[in-house]
């Protein structure tokens, strides 16, 4: 009697323990269905359009957007980083430029936190008072600073998070605040900051809502393909057109190797010795 | 034993400093001064202020936001508090080996030339010699001078604290801080980084915070234990070991009390 007594908790323990891995192994598995459902429908939907799709000359190919994508994503990301690095690495150190700098990490959060839409409308207001076109090259500028708060969110994690070893070290050793940035912790954060900025990479390639509304819809030559996916989506079944199809795939995988890459940034070589 | 010793100029003087990190309070109104060339142990129970002072020494409390130092502490009579002092400098002659050996993210040259390059000293000759006496300081020189170009991250941890050493010697510091450095080695490794502090005591004046008190025993002149942010007790080694005047230290050494 004594001896199931003792027994009793640790069982209602092991049960309790066992449902919560199974709720837990339900969730992940609820997740890979749906990721794998996607693939399988947009492959069958897309399946007799690849031609059309990668008909360079055809009403409807792939290649322009892509092209689009690729400009706003080579003229937003190399912008949002430039600006967005730096600015963490200001709001990361308060003795570089005094506390109040540090204190624009709040303002930076809550920046962040504004949906895209609701930036992208701030943008396309600035930009219309700037008596500025609707252009690619103006909606890619906007979607840069709309994705600096995040780039910035993501480099002042990685300098704060992987480095405060490296940066005391260097400082015990007589190096200046800007010395430590521009010889450790740069160098020592490069291949996660490197992550930082191809997660912000599938942001712009994937967002879609902040340059369809800058632009107002108006006719900037080729769409971007999350631009286009979203513009011709609904198309798709009502005519039997399943190039919009074909892309989504695209830009799929485009995203998941920026993520595959940004995820194996994330373990290098560094990461070993600054969590020892 | 203090008797024995000739009279030696004052090196570190610490009045009335008391430390916070943020409402808490780490350090309380510790008064001490350390002899030039000498070897002081700090012990004491985890969260009894040795590392907060240590930190305080070379102003490293500087990177924390949340951490606030107050009182006075004195370098060769020079206050090191307070603003327009010239921090980098100050780091320069007070070296820091933490417990852990944290690596820069470069070669091993330029992990033991990094204080120099820091300074902007930039003549080839002058830092590879620089080098090459701080890695034989440190025992390392046989070991590592023909790869002085691998990456310093793939080294074991006791060769690395060993390059901890010699980093913070490339600059010839007055003073040595030294805050439980083999606390992550094994026992061999710990003798051997023993070694290497016990022949740089003729050369530099050092503080090592330790919770080996064996370490403590061999290597120090003098013995300082702190709990709760105050120091207990100070005194030669051999009295504070042998014949503890609190008997608070007593019971600490005698393992009954934190």
């Amino acid at each position: 009697m004594a001896v199931s007594a003792m027994h009793a908790p640790r069982t209602t323990e092991r049960s309790g323990s066992r449902r919560l891995a199974a709720l837990l192994s339900a969730c992940a598995a609820v997740l890979c269905v749906s990721v794998v459902a996607i693939i399988v429908c947009l492959a069958a939907a897309s399946i007799y359009a690849w031609p059309n799709a990668l008909h360079w000359y055809g009403p409807h190919n792939v290649f322009q957007p892509i092209w689009a994508t690729l400009y706003v994503t080579f003229l937003a990301l190399p912008l949002a980083a430039l600006i967005g690095i730096p600015a963490a690495i200001a709001v990361s150190d308060a003795r570089i430029f005094g506390s109040a700098v540090t204190r624009m990490r709040t303002a930076i959060a809550i920046l962040g936190g504004f949906p895209t839409v609701v930036s992208a409308v701030a943008a396309a207001i600035a930009l219309a008072a700037l008596h500025q076109q609707a252009t690619l090259t103006a909606a890619a500028i906007a979607v840069a600073f709309l994705n600096m708060p995040l780039m910035t969110a993501l480099a002042t994690a990685v300098l704060a998070g992987g480095t405060p070893d490296l940066r005391e070290v260097a400082t015990a050793l007589g190096a200046s605040p800007t010395y430590v940035v521009r010889r450790v912790l740069l160098p020592g954060s490069s291949m996660r900051l490197g992550a930082a900025v191809l997660i912000v990479a599938t942001q712009i390639i994937g967002g879609a809502a902040a340059i369809a509304l800058i632009t107002g819809w108006a006719p900037v030559g080729s769409w971007p393909l999350a631009v286009d996916i979203w513009a011709h989506g609904a198309d798709t079944y009502r005519f039997g057109e399943s190039v919009t199809a074909a892309g989504a795939l695209i830009l799929t995988i485009a995203i998941w190797l920026l993520q595959g890459a940004a995820m194996l940034r994330q373990a290098p070589s560094h990461d070993a010795q600054e969590s020892r | 034993m203090s008797s024995e010793r000739a009279p030696l100029e004052t090196k570190i003087e610490v009045s009335q400093c008391s430390a916070w990190y943020g409402a808490t309070q780490a350090l309380r109104n510790v008064t001490f001064e350390v002899a030039s060339k000498t070897t002081t142990a700090l012990i004491g129970a985890g969260g009894s202020g040795k590392t907060t002072l240590l930190r305080a020494l070379n102003r490293l409390h500087d990177l924390n936001p949340d951490a606030r130092v107050q009182g006075s502490i004195k370098i060769d009579g020079a206050e090191i508090l307070g603003p327009g002092v010239d921090t980098a400098r100050l780091r320069r002659n007070v070296g820091m080996i933490f417990s852990h050996a944290t690596m820069l993210p470069n070669t091993i040259a330029d992990n033991v030339a990094f204080a120099l390059s820091a300074q902007g000293i930039r003549d080839k000759r002058a830092v590879d010699d620089a080098i090459e006496r701080a890695l034989r300081r440190a025992s390392l020189w046989e070991r590592l001078s023909g790869d002085l170009n691998a990456p310093a991250t793939a080294l074991p941890p006791d060769v690395a604290q060993r390059l901890c050493i010699a980093r913070a010697l490339t600059v010839d510091p007055d003073i040595l801080l030294f805050d439980d450095p083999a606390s992550a080695l094994d026992p061999i490794a710990a003798l051997a980084i023993e070694d290497i502090i016990a022949r740089l005591r003729r050369d530099h004046t050092i503080l090592i915070a330790t919770n080996d008190l064996q370490q403590a025993a061999r290597l120090a002149d003098v013995t300082m234990y702190m709990a709760n942010g105050e120091i207990v007790e100070m005194g030669d080694t051999p009295l504070i070991f042998n014949k503890p005047a609190d008997s608070r230290t007593e019971a600490f050494l005698a393992g009954r009390a934190s």
